[in-house]
């Protein structure tokens, strides 16, 4: 019987593997550790990733430099587009590459992506006026300002029927922003919810085990992954 | 105008019949459950997703049975004078591309992985705050959809040839396509995790080109019906199905016959036709073959509907060399061929 004979296989393997599994096709993670060299591919995209005087830092940078220095590991940054990153990590020039990516991107067929570390939700957010009054549910015709380094928000804001505009410096009228940030920006939710993301890193395909290491250490950290926003 | 009588399957297929509509229905349940299980588990795996959409596909046949089974026992009436009988031979068609379409789909995508050798990874999966790698969640889903298809096409493959119902014995080709397929893909999970990246994909290939071949079976087979070959057996079709040339013989078992040739069609579990006789005395002709037309009927359960026509022996040389003619091997539609 083909079944039972495929699954006897199936246990035999499992057990013959012991602790070594998973393994990576190309033994990435073997390598990181021998050489003490992990390349991180990096773009631009406040606030997961940004680059200020020459220093990378940004969300995703704090976690990797966290998990790099479990393994052992000194940082090799190379910074590219998200298209030229994807591309080298496809050919395993890179270990991760990080850069905001979401769970819904297209490249899930060309890389290895993490299980998501952080959820975050962009909103319609309102300076705090303190008096509690309740906040505007209807989007729509109102006025959202959006950082100039984000211009997707711009998109969500239209979507939402809401008019974007470049917001530049202080302005008192309502914003997009990630839920995470309001707190600290001394703003509040307007009650509309313009998207949710699911974000993740991308690493070289085929790499298992440099890939559940990452996930695992992803999963430790999550808790504190958006604790202290977009600071260097 | 005289409809056909009702169909009733005899108290023995009966209960075969209905056992196989309970397996139909609890196979609806069931892929529909372990679907969701996969696409709870599938993450970017493409090859879970692969297994997701071949879950979907797979529901078909099942379906084909439900509908079909129920549309061919209603009764005839004045506008549909031959019944709905038929209708057993569309679910047939309709299970039987579900099957090759499957399996061109699934072909397919396993060549197109291969020769792009794009590359799979199974990372993490947290669940209850620990993170496990993901192909043991992987596993165990692979394992509810597969073992139970395992049993159920099995039992299926009993059933069909009892009521002789060929829809069900495309939906046992779908279980064993099914559960051979969740074999190929935990094979190329556990491949995937010793870092053999390219075994997923041949894994799958092998697999995917024995379901395309079970596929043109069953749809060269819906086909042949379609074009009312004679009756074949439901399981095996490089069998002539014996009812037809029985039934002859019983007919010219009775004295007053001298000789007799029947032209059946298979309508799905049920065959309909014609039978000429050659009377060696024409009085009482028409009650004799009132008499015989009862009696032809009941001698199979199978034998649904039935016009005996008495012929001359000239004639029925005639009808006897175009049978001939055309009882010779297939050469176009035989599915021996695909054997």
């Amino acid at each position: 019987m083909v079944f039972s004979r495929s699954s006897r296989i199936l246990i035999l393997i499992v057990l013959l593997s012991g602790c070594d599994f998973p393994r990576d096709a190309a033994g990435s993670l073997d390598r990181i550790r021998s050489t003490g060299v992990v390349r991180i591919g990096f773009s631009q995209r406040e606030p997961w990733v940004i680059k200020a005087s020459g220093e990378v830092g940004g969300i995703e940078p704090r976690l990797i430099r966290a998990w790099a220095a479990k393994l052992g590991a000194r940082i090799e940054w190379v910074e590219g587009a998200e298209t030229v990153l994807i591309d080298a990590l496809h050919h395993r020039q890179l270990d991760v590459a990080i850069g905001g990516f979401v769970d819904d991107s297209p490249w899930e067929k060309h890389v290895g992506m993490s299980q998501p570390f952080a959820h975050a939700a962009v909103v319609i957010a309102k300076p705090r006026d303190g008096n509690g009054q309740s906040p505007t549910q209807n989007a729509a015709g109102q006025i959202v300002g959006y950082p100039g380094t984000r211009p997707d928000f711009a998109g969500l804001v239209a979507d939402a029927g809401a008019i974007p505009i470049l917001a530049q410096g202080q302005r008192p009228g309502a914003v997009a922003a990630y839920d995470f940030e309001l707190d600290r920006t001394g703003l509040q939710s307007a009650g509309t919810i313009l998207s949710r993301e699911r974000h993740v890193m991308t690493v070289a395909p085929g790499e298992n085990a440099l890939l559940l290491s990452l996930d695992r250490f992803l999963a430790s950290a999550a808790d504190q992954a958006l604790v202290g926003g977009s600071g260097l | 105008m005289k409809p056909v009588d009702p169909f009733e399957f005899p108290p023995e297929q009966m209960a075969a019949y209905k056992r196989a509509r309970r397996l139909e229905y609890f196979t609806l349940v069931y892929i529909g459950s372990a679907a969701l299980f996969l696409y709870l588990t599938m993450g970017n795996s493409q090859a879970m997703r692969t297994s997701w959409l071949e879950d979907m596909i797979s529901l078909v046949p099942a379906l084909a049975f439900l509908i079909t089974t129920r549309v061919a026992r209603l009764p005839a009436r004045s506008g549909f004078p031959y019944g709905f009988h038929s209708a057993i031979s569309i679910g047939h068609l309709t299970a039987s591309l579900a099957l090759l379409v499957m399996g061109l789909f699934l072909l397919g995508e396993a060549v197109l992985t291969l020769a792009t050798g794009e590359r799979p990874s199974i990372g993490g999966f947290t669940i209850f705050g620990h993170t496990v790698w993901a192909g043991w969640p992987m596993l165990a889903a692979l394992a509810y959809t597969g073992i139970p298809s395992f049993f159920l096409g099995r039992a299926k493959a009993r059933l069909a040839p009892q009521i002789n119902d060929k829809i069900l014995h495309a939906d046992a080709d779908m279980m064993k396509a099914d559960w051979m397929f969740e074999c190929a893909t935990a094979i190329g999970v556990v491949g995937i995790g010793f870092g053999f990246w390219w075994m997923d994909g041949a894994a799958a290939a092998i697999v995917s080109a024995n379901i395309v071949r079970d596929g043109i079976v069953n749809l060269s087979a819906a086909v042949a019906d379609l074009i009312d070959e004679a009756p074949r057996k439901t399981t095996d079709r490089t069998q002539v199905e014996p009812v037809p040339q029985e039934l002859a013989r019983y007919l010219e078992s009775f004295p007053w016959v001298e000789k007799a040739e029947v032209r059946m069609r298979d309508e799905g579990h049920v065959l309909v036709g014609e039978a000429f006789i050659v009377p060696r005395r024409t009085d009482d002709l028409v009650d004799k073959i009132a008499d015989l037309t009862e009696k032809a009927k009941s001698y199979h359960w199978r034998i649904r509907d039935l016009v005996v026509m008495p012929v001359t022996h000239a004639e029925l040389s005639g009808i006897d060399k175009g049978m001939k003619s055309n009882s010779a091997p297939h050469a176009g539609l035989d599915p021996a061929t695909f054997r």
